[in-house]
């Protein structure tokens, strides 16, 4: 078969082209994302990273005794310290600064005590899979152990998962215990697609679990 | 975290530590105890049988009760007498005074003893029996003698029994100059056993011409002593041309051996005044002299206007002994009980035909009603008065108070299972810093105190008007400092009374527990609560640096040019 002469040089103008456009996208989606962080950190947001602690660091982490301290949720490998995290600004519960880390709201009760003991967690960045990515596979039963900063270790039983778009979460029920008469353990992450312009995902899971003797 | 917002609730400072105090210093150096200032923009404010008494402290005060008031086994003393009249203003705020029994002895004997100048409105009283001896002439369940006053929507149910000459009414026991009676109602006992009385549902006697009632009616017994004179359904006497419009009796009493005694009016000794468009269905037995279906004796010119009676329930005559030479407009109707359907839901017969149905009168089944009786009590709360839709109006219940709710502008009820409810404000949250941090309120909040036994563990039932979605509420307390905690164990639903949304909240607090005000099984529980929305939004758990990953787009862009260059460069070899 014979080519036609012209064809690699018309190879090598789409090549171009190709970089060309790739610059010119490139470009503009790095400005669609800074516009989107400049929006995040104006909601006070803090970017998460994806740097993983070392197991000197984990071994070394501390809290105070009666705040937990690390989860262990061994069916889906999660591992993880456990950080305490207020609200931002915006009055939504903050997230811990890795995705592999969780984070304990401190205006939920702490582990073992009446009410939800409410962790949050990454569900995960583009190209990794944050430490909660798997809760909205879990199944009732499923044990999730707490550890206290006192060493004290708490388990507690997966009653149910729910999903909920985000603009409707149901605030009550992550902040309050699944069983009124029974600590409880809520653990909530993302789920579902960025909406287009925003930093936030368009749906919650919510685990909900009670403390077992 | 919060910034200062409007719409919330929580007691302002002033009302918390009014509140406060009053918890602490019941009894307060100042003539009044309760709250206010005693002025019509700022009333006194009545919440006990001591406060009511406390009026004694201040004849010119303008007074508000805002919640029944239980007088039982309290030795309440009539407010003014006849040297020092009360002349102020009481507004009963649709609530009941219960079990009041004035003290016996003071000439002039009622709530009030004697008035000049005084308004009365918006009023119950309930329960209690009130015994008079000898030589206490004025007596009436609200008023003993009244000059230049004005009752409306008052009404009485007590039981009176005096055995003093004079004037006994089932409101007021004389009315004695320029008196105003209206939208009101007596439907207890009164018996007397002095035979020179003057004994009326509504009053004793009329004295003068200036004085009306209209729009009234009395139910009830009568016991007038035997040997008696001037008994009346709707007054004893009227003895000097007082007007009476719109009113009806359905008294029972019996006759024999009075002289003068009329199912509206006893004696009618006027001349000028007026009886129009009237009813008198008043069953009246026994045999006495000069007694009527509707007026006993009536001298002078006293016209009745389109008047009727129903003959089933006693004498065949209008009036028992009429000198007056204008021939009365009193219709006798249901004659031996031949047409009982006369008066059910009719108004085509005369003189029912004549009558103002649209603003005055209503149909019933039986006989026509004043459309003012359906919603005597306060016609705008919901459900005709029950607004906790438990079958019985909520003024009338010491343990249900209804009150306007200042953040939403609709009713909230507060029904507990104790014995009285006191202090219920329907308030905003207040700013700064003892707003709830992630909750908001958008049905506002309520305070109260409640009376029960010392350590009674009580229900409490709100009801807060309005469309508010109860999955979204948690039932929260306020601890007087700046905590907020959630109640345990609350149900919020949401239901309808009457088509209208309600918010209904249900929990448990006990006397002297963790949600007590002060924390003291004394009987009394003191609570600041809210349905709160909560704020807090859910994490953003999912953020993705960056969102799109540009530089990598590039690498892919790139790397696809470098194949194609690689292609080419091939293809430009291959063809050479």
């Amino acid at each position: 078969m014979r080519v036609k002469k012209y064809v690699p040089y018309v190879m090598i103008a789409i090549g171009f082209g190709l970089i060309i456009t790739g610059v010119v996208v490139a470009f503009t989606q790095q400005k669609q994302n800074e516009k989107i962080i400049k929006i995040a950190s104006a909601d006070g947001v803090t970017l998460p990273t994806t740097k993983k602690i070392t197991e000197s660091e984990f071994q070394k982490y501390t809290v105070a005794a009666s705040l937990p301290r690390y989860i262990f949720i061994p069916s889906i490998n999660v591992k993880a310290i456990v950080q305490s995290v207020g609200l931002t600004k915006n009055n939504q519960i903050d997230t811990p600064n890795s995705i592999y880390d969780t984070g304990w709201f401190n205006q939920s009760s702490k582990p073992g005590q009446a009410g939800a003991t409410v962790i949050d967690g990454h569900f995960g960045t583009w190209q990794t899979k944050g430490i909660f990515s798997g809760i909205s596979g879990l199944k009732a039963g499923t044990i999730i152990q707490i550890q206290k900063g006192d060493g004290t270790k708490l388990n507690y039983s997966v009653v149910s998962v729910k999903t909920y778009p985000l603009a409707n979460v149901d605030m009550n029920a992550l902040l309050n215990p699944v069983n009124a008469k029974t600590p409880g353990l809520n653990l909530i992450t993302c789920s579902g697609t960025v909406v287009k312009g925003t930093y936030q995902y368009d749906k919650r899971v919510v685990v909900f679990a009670q403390l077992v003797k | 975290m919060k910034q200062i917002r409007t719409g919330k609730f929580v007691l302002t400072i002033v009302t918390s530590i009014g509140l406060i105090s009053s918890l602490f210093f019941p009894s307060l150096a100042f003539a009044y105890s309760g709250y206010g200032m005693g002025t019509s923009h700022d009333p006194y404010l009545i919440s006990s049988c001591q406060e009511l008494q406390d009026m004694n402290q201040n004849l010119t005060g303008y007074y508000t009760l805002v919640s029944n008031v239980d007088c039982s086994g309290f030795n309440f003393s009539a407010v003014g007498n006849l040297a020092a009249k009360f002349s102020g203003q009481l507004d009963g705020g649709s609530h009941t005074i219960l079990n009041l029994v004035p003290a016996d002895g003071s000439f002039a004997i009622g709530l009030f003893g004697a008035t000049d100048g005084a308004v009365i409105k918006n009023l119950k009283l309930e329960g209690g029996t009130v015994s008079i001896s000898p030589m206490n002439p004025y007596v009436g369940g609200v008023v003993g003698f009244a000059q230049n006053t004005t009752l409306t929507n008052v009404h009485s149910n007590q039981t009176i029994n005096s055995n003093s000459y004079g004037y006994l009414g089932g409101l007021v026991g004389i009315i004695s100059n320029n008196d105003t009676i209206a939208e009101s109602s007596f439907s207890g006992n009164l018996s007397g056993t002095d035979t020179n009385s003057y004994t009326g549902g509504i009053a004793g006697l009329i004295y003068d011409s200036a004085s009306s009632i209209t729009n009234s009616y009395t139910t009830g017994t009568i016991y007038p002593p035997s040997g008696g004179h001037s008994i009346g359904g709707i007054v004893g006497s009227n003895f000097s041309g007082g007007s009476i419009t719109n009113v009806y009796s359905t008294v029972t009493f019996s006759a024999a051996g009075i002289n003068g005694a009329g199912g509206l009016i006893g004696l009618d000794d006027t001349n000028g005044g007026r009886l129009e468009n009237s009813f008198a269905a008043a069953t009246i037995s026994g045999t006495g002299a000069n007694v009527g279906a509707v007026i006993g004796q009536r001298y002078n010119s006293t016209p009745l206007v389109n008047d009727y009676f129903d003959q089933s329930k006693g004498p065949v005559n209008c009036v028992g002994s009429d000198f007056s030479i204008i021939a009365p407009e009193c219709a006798q109707e249901n004659y031996g009980n031949s047409y009982p359907n006369f008066f059910k839901n009719n108004t085509t017969n005369g003189p029912l035909s004549t009558w103002d149905f649209t603003t005055i009168w209503q149909q019933n089944a039986s006989y026509p009603i004043l459309k003012n009786e359906a919603a005597f009590i306060d016609p705008t709360v919901p459900n005709n008065g029950d607004a906790n839709n438990d079958g019985i109006q909520d003024s009338y219940q010491a343990n249900v108070t209804t009150v306007t709710n200042n953040t939403t502008g609709a009713y909230t009820v507060l029904q507990s299972s104790c014995t009285l409810n006191r202090f219920v404000i329907a308030d905003v949250e207040a700013s700064g810093s003892s707003s709830d941090a992630n909750f908001d309120y958008p049905a506002g909040g309520i305070s109260f105190e409640i009376y029960c036994a010392p350590g009674t563990t009580a229900t409490i039932t709100e009801y807060f008007y309005g469309s508010f979605e109860a999955s979204k509420l948690v039932m929260r307390n306020w601890d007087g400092a700046n905590t907020y905690t959630t109640i345990p164990g609350a149900t919020l639903s949401n239901i309808t009374i009457a088509g209208q949304p309600v918010l209904k909240v249900v929990y448990q607090v006990t006397d002297g527990g963790a949600l007590d005000y002060l924390q003291l099984a004394d009987g009394i529980i003191d609570m600041i609560s809210g349905p709160g929305l909560n704020i807090v939004h859910p994490p953003n758990t999912g953020f993705n640096p960056p969102l799109n990953n540009s530089s990598k787009l590039l690498e892919e862009y790139i790397a696809v040019a470098f194949v194609l260059f690689v292609a080419a460069e091939v293809i430009r070899r291959y063809t050479r």
